[in-house]
């Protein structure tokens, strides 16, 4: 016979085993007949006969499953035959399947969904040509106070270019929030300002059209735009024919020239968004992100040395690692500070590969943390659901203990048996793992649905649950099936089970009581649910204090911001700012409003922020090349609109002119690191690059937060507005009432003044605009709560289920107790003083166990308070409510109890 | 009776199965009966060791089987030796005489020192 043909067979019979089986099963029914006939021609009577026969044969289960490992593809063939047999037993017990695969289905939901929104986040590649080779070049300038991942300057980046020999190209990029005008539709989008060549080393092909090229970067090319796929489809209904039409970024006219593959969104560390220029154009824009400033001469953003803005990203080449690079630059950085001393004396780059980091290093910390917290946070679920579907097996392999001792009985093997139940508790996760990924699909569908809370800050979330999350889910239905179901086949195939939880046989003495099988499970539930309750409200606390307990040194629901883009609607500055100063006017006189003030950012405005090199008379030297510290330039009302105390001195006046001399208030963090609060007024200090003037210190206010609700209290200089040159700016408002309300009153008179008036902060209130900084953090804080709450109830139900089987399997017991003449309230008595030492016993271990897990879960995930009084009284009481439930319902049971009908159950 | 008889030596009942079946095919009671007799009531088989070792044989490509109808109209699995199986009857018979010959020449050199 041929190989071939013998593969056939075998694949035919493993898609059909029952009916190899059955034949098998045919064989053998025909070979005992024909014994049995043998037997009764030798003069037996026939019920000797039959027995003789089957004596002779041997175990039929046996032999059939000696003949099916003959026959091999024994595992896959018992493995669909299990699967079978695991659905029909399923589908028999419809209420315990519900349950179990509901169980399982939650978490693992909550486990797919935040997987994938990790993942996609912090560690899917981007979708460009081998991205490993991919380096992020920062610039080191913790010399001047800035911090090792500082953005780099135009001229640094063109001589790095030149003369390094570890890329085979570089190219540089910078975010922007851009007003873009599409016919008369007028939209705010983030996009980026890149070098000619950011496409070609990306190795990204055009949908439509062509990217940009080097020669879009020369200062006499014709301005020319790519926009996204998603940017095609919004503003221009993806006209086919859309390469060569035109499109207004602020007041200037570009002209499409490509739109780019669908899934690229641009360049981490900041997304990029929906729409590139050439970095040529960057002084028409508004770029976004951190810059830092040290003197050099020159006219425009491209020149400056000292001006530093932008990223600049390496591809590796081949054979060289990441230390030769670093070495390498480091070279040529050393030579630029040796000939250019003002602009680049102490600095050097730093380069992470951009595949390990996909945020800006400083927030890839936090967002690492953030997310191992969540990811530990919805692991702890799925365990609770676990220890749940375990307790429900356990009760149902008692219920199942006939049926396993026939199987065992006749001859089946203890391994097969096993395998059989594993089995159909894996088809039990498995259909909550489907079940989980269709949920978490649908999830991610509506949080991907969910618009950025501000129009300033575009940001669109897309998260597809892709290939690697379906392994994961996957690997979680097996962990979790073999998790929950291997203690339950095991102990259910033990032979002596039966007795065990009858109660017949006491396994241990303690306490003065015996202990039965049954009071060791409800105990050793207890023992696992109580560490995880602690653990899911230990969790869910710590993830809603971080964002609810920070204070921000200011109310951020009472402060409305305003930002407009006037260039859009061509004001030249001086007409701006004549604008600005009569819309404070009318802002501040309307009702709901109590102060308004001007300032050249609004705080906890991520995407707006600079600082420049300070310098502080009598404290640093000609020498020095001063501080980086972040400034903002404000109008009087400023602090009294937001609510800032002054702890000395005051604001700038309507006094303090260009005429006067410059004043400045600074924060209390910069007053008390060059002096004290009392003696900082008076002091002076300059700006490195605002060439020189001087600037009196009038007052101190108290540090509140300007960039994230979460950093530490830092230096702040307030300049004065009227005095510093600046225009435009963000308007403030402090107000009473509907914050909504009082916004659209302030839209509705600003548009009086200037109806075609484009709002980029429509009056959100502070709360809002922080919300941006924040909503990685709200996104795992409300995960997290919601996956603590879960776990709560899921714990408190497996719980209450275990209890209330255990105590109704008692029901035989009391009712010949009470048959033997034991009254009601006694026999409640009985079930509910051996309830409670067991509970006591089960929840101190419990206890234990849980001081032990949150003392280790607080050295993993910061922000766990192990031993938050709130926490420990709510799983107490939870337990306490719990378990009292769970007996009362058969206790009230006992005390109606039919007895003779009880008695005839068993 | 038992006493007498003898359990099918470990490795041999797959060449008695062999042997057996060369004479014609057969169903396993049938083979089982036909072996019990032809050992003169020697070999005891445990009658469920023959279907898994059928079955083995069946994978080595030995025997084949299929589905007849038996003189009193009963339907029946017979299994048959396939060329594969006559080679291998031919080689383990050559194998067992060897043995045999090879254990009788220890027995009677021993026998010579008496």
């Amino acid at each position: 016979m041929s190989r071939l043909a013998a593969l056939g067979r075998w694949s035919r019979s493993l898609f059909r085993p029952g009916h190899e089986d059955a034949e098998t099963q045919e064989e053998l029914r025909f070979h005992l007949e024909m014994e049995t006939g043998k037997n009764l021609r030798a003069g037996m009577d026939p019920g000797e006969a039959r027995r003789q026969a089957r004596v002779r044969l041997g175990g039929a289960d046996a032999i059939r499953e000696a003949v099916r490992d003959a026959r091999g593809w024994r595992r896959l063939e018992d493995l669909v035959r299990d699967v079978g047999y695991a659905l029909r037993g399923l589908r028999r017990n419809p209420g315990f399947t519900l349950a179990a695969v509901l169980s399982l289905a939650i978490p693992i939901c909550f486990n797919t969904a935040v997987f994938t929104i990790v993942d996609t986040v912090l560690f899917h590649p981007l979708p460009v040509v081998r991205p490993a080779q991919l380096v992020d070049v920062y610039t080191d300038a913790s010399a001047l106070g800035a911090g090792r991942h500082a953005p780099s300057s135009y001229p640094d980046y063109l001589d790095i270019r030149a003369a390094n020999d570890v890329f085979t190209d570089m190219a540089a990029h910078v975010p922007m929030r851009a007003v873009v005008r599409v016919d008369e539709d007028v939209d705010l989008v983030m996009g980026e300002a890149v070098t000619g060549n950011y496409f070609r080393f990306l190795g990204l092909q055009p949908v439509l059209g062509r990217l940009l090229a080097p020669d879009d970067d020369r200062p006499t090319a014709a301005r020319a735009a790519v926009i996204s796929t998603g940017l095609w489809e919004r503003a221009f209904g993806r006209d086919p024919a859309v390469v060569g039409r035109d499109l207004h970024v602020g007041s200037q006219p570009y002209v499409v020239i490509g739109v780019a593959p669908p899934d690229f969104y641009g360049m981490p560390p900041i997304p990029g968004g929906d729409l590139w220029i050439p970095i040529a154009r960057v002084d028409e824009v508004t770029p976004a992100g951190p810059s830092v400033h040290t003197p050099s001469p020159g006219e425009t953003r491209l020149d400056r040395r000292g001006q530093r803005w932008m990223f600049i990203k390496g591809r590796l080449r081949d054979e060289v690692g990441l230390a030769q690079a670093d070495a390498n630059l480091d070279t040529i950085m050393a030579g630029l500070a040796a000939a250019l001393p003002d602009s680049n004396e102490n600095l050097q780059v730093s380069l992470t590969l951009t595949d390990d980091v996909r945020l800006e290093p400083s927030a890839a910390g936090p967002a690492y943390g953030g997310a191992a917290a969540v990811m530990f946070m919805v692991g702890v679920v799925l365990l609770v659901a676990c220890a749940n579907v375990m307790g429900m097996l356990l009760a149902r392999a008692a219920a199942r203990r006939r049926e396993i001792g026939i199987r065992l009985a006749i001859g089946a093997s203890r391994r097969r048996l096993v395998q059989q139940l594993l089995t159909e508790t894996l088809v039990l996760s498995s259909l909550g793992a489907a079940a989980g990924l269709a949920l978490a699909w649908g999830m991610l569908r509506v949080l991907g649905a969910v618009e950025s809370p501000i129009r300033s800050l575009p940001y669109t979330f897309e998260f597809v649950v892709h290939g690697r999350a379906v392994l994961f889910t996957a690997a979680l239905a097996a962990g979790a099936g073999v998790l929950a179901g291997l203690v339950p086949a095991l102990s259910a195939t033990r032979p002596n089970l039966v007795r065990d939880l009858n109660g017949a046989v006491a396994v241990a003495r303690s306490g003065g009581r015996r202990w039965f099988a049954r009071d060791v499970l409800v105990a050793a539930q207890l023992a696992v649910t109580v560490p995880l309750l602690v653990l899911a409200g230990l969790l869910g606390r710590s993830a809603l204090a971080a964002t609810a307990g920070v204070s921000l040194g200011f109310d951020p629901g009472r402060v409305l911001a305003v930002g407009t883009d006037l260039e859009m609607n061509g004001y030249d500055p001086a007409r701006e700012e004549r604008f600005m100063r009569d819309a404070l006017e009318r802002v501040r006189s309307m009702p709901g409003v109590t102060a308004a003030a001007l300032t050249s950012r609004a705080p906890l405005d991520v995407i707006s922020y600079g600082t420049a090199s300070l310098l502080v008379s009598g404290v640093h030297g000609p020498a020095d090349r001063g501080v980086l510290t972040p400034r903002v330039a404000v109008s009087p009302d400023y602090f009294e609109t937001l609510g800032v105390p002054l702890l000395q001195g005051r604001a700038s006046t309507p006094a303090d002119t260009s005429e006067t001399p410059l004043v400045a208030v600074v924060s209390e963090a910069l007053a008390d690191r060059y002096w004290s609060v009392e003696t900082a007024v008076g002091q002076r200090l300059r700006f490195g690059d605002w060439d020189g003037p001087e600037y009196e210190i009038v007052g101190v206010s108290a540090d509140y937060k300007v960039r994230f609700p979460t950093e530490e209290a830092s230096p702040y200089v307030h300049a004065a507005r009227s005095q510093a040159g600046v225009t435009g700016g963000v308007l403030l408002a402090r107000i009473e009432g509907d914050a909504g309300a009082v916004a659209g009153d302030i839209r509705r008179e600003l548009r009086r003044m200037e109806p075609d008036l484009f709002f980029f902060f429509e009056g959100d209130t502070l709360r809002e605009i922080a919300g941006v900084a924040m909503l990685p953090f709200r996104i795992a804080a409300s995960v997290s709560g919601a996956a603590g709450i879960v776990a709560m109830l899921l714990g408190a139900v497996g719980l209450y289920g275990v209890i209330a089987y255990v105590v109704a399997r008692r029901t035989r017991e009391l009712a010949i107790r009470s048959v033997l003449g034991a009254h009601s309230g006694s026999l409640l008595r009985l079930v509910l003083a051996s309830g409670a030492w067991v509970i006591t016993v089960g929840a101190g271990v419990g206890a234990a166990l849980a001081a032990l897990v949150t003392r280790l879960a607080a050295q993993v995930v910061p922000g766990i308070a192990p031993g938050d009084p709130v926490v420990w009284a709510g799983v107490l009481l939870l337990i306490v409510g719990v378990t009292s439930a769970a007996h009362v319902e058969p206790a009230r049971r006992i005390l109606r109890l039919d007895l003779t009908r009880a008695l005839h159950v068993e | 009776m038992t006493a007498d008889r003898s359990d099918v030596l470990q490795g041999t009942l797959e060449l008695l199965v062999l042997r057996t079946l060369a004479l014609e095919p057969m169903h396993g009671w049938g083979l089982a009966q036909r072996i019990e007799t032809m050992s003169g009531e020697v070999f005891a088989i445990q009658q469920g060791t023959l279907y898994p070792a059928l079955q083995r044989m069946k994978r080595k490509g030995w025997v084949q089987s299929e589905w007849r109808v038996t003189e009193n109209n009963r339907r029946a699995r017979y299994y048959f030796l396939t060329d594969v199986g006559r080679r291998q009857l031919a080689a383990e018979r050559a194998e067992w005489e060897r043995t045999v010959n090879a254990v009788n020449g220890v027995l009677n050199w021993a026998g010579g020192t008496k």
